[in-house]
């Protein structure tokens, strides 16, 4: 449960949950939502996926990413949204990004 | 195929859970009615049931079939999976729930019409969701 709790410590841990609740998405769908570095964000992957939140299954070269959280996780991802955690480590704006824009 | 500890730890799981249920059942049937009260056992049974209810509902959305393996829709099996989950989570406690404040004489119609709904409202969902999925034969 330690574990639960560090993962949904992070805002950004957070906000992929919280994308990850819409529908299952590939590592390089969810990082476009983030304004960080691919390491930084296969071990916010790794956390959550040690944390039973999430569920990885390799597709070629891509991985997708799939919710697995239970009804009580989910309620305390939803009150750690509202209220934060004790735990919570302030994160620079700068790391949550909106969607950058797709040029074809 | 023989299975791996992780495999096999729901089954276990799942079978401790029912052997302390019928535990709870025998014990409460002994202590009935000398020590417990009549009523006070079934309300007992009937709050351990919802509790059983709540707690399978509330692991229901971290069981995932592989993507490769699924007919629905991926996005449509995760919310109707969640809904799932959500329904029989809160049916269950309110089933629960019943079975612990409800008055006596109506406990039973009050628990049985909040578990029932959600799984009428469930199955509608699983129908609906199917229903809706193009048949296609898979590869």
């Amino acid at each position: 449960m330690s574990q639960v709790f560090k993962a949904l410590a992070d805002p950004t841990r957070r906000k992929v949950l919280q994308l990850l609740q819409q529908r299952p998405m590939t590592a390089g769908e969810l990082a476009e939502h983030f304004d960080v570095s691919k390491p930084t964000m296969s071990a916010h992957f790794a956390v959550l996926v040690n944390a039973d939140l999430i569920a990885a299954e390799k597709h070629g070269r891509s991985i997708t990413y799939r919710l697995r959280m239970s009804v009580l996780e989910e309620a305390l991802l939803g009150f750690a949204d509202v209220f934060g955690l004790a735990v919570t480590r302030k994160q620079p704006e700068s790391a949550v990004a909106p969607p950058r824009a797709h040029h074809p | 195929m023989p299975q791996s500890d992780q495999e096999r730890r729901p089954i276990r799981r799942a079978l401790s859970l029912a052997a302390a249920f019928l535990a709870l059942s025998a014990i409460a049937n002994t202590l009935s009615p000398a020590y417990l009260p009549a009523d006070a056992m079934q309300r007992l049974v009937g709050a351990a049931t919802g509790a059983l209810a709540t707690y399978y509902g509330n692991a229901a959305a971290k069981q995932l079939p592989p993507l490769g393996a699924m007919r629905l829709d991926p996005v449509v099996e995760q919310a109707v999976r969640r809904f799932t989950a959500w329904s029989i989570t809160l049916g269950g406690m309110a089933y629960t729930l019943a079975w612990l404040v409800a008055p006596q004489a109506h406990a039973n119609v009050v628990a049985a019409t909040a578990l029932g709904s959600a799984v009428l409202l469930v199955t509608v969902r699983w129908v609906s969701a199917a229903a809706r999925t193009p048949r296609t034969p898979r590869p």
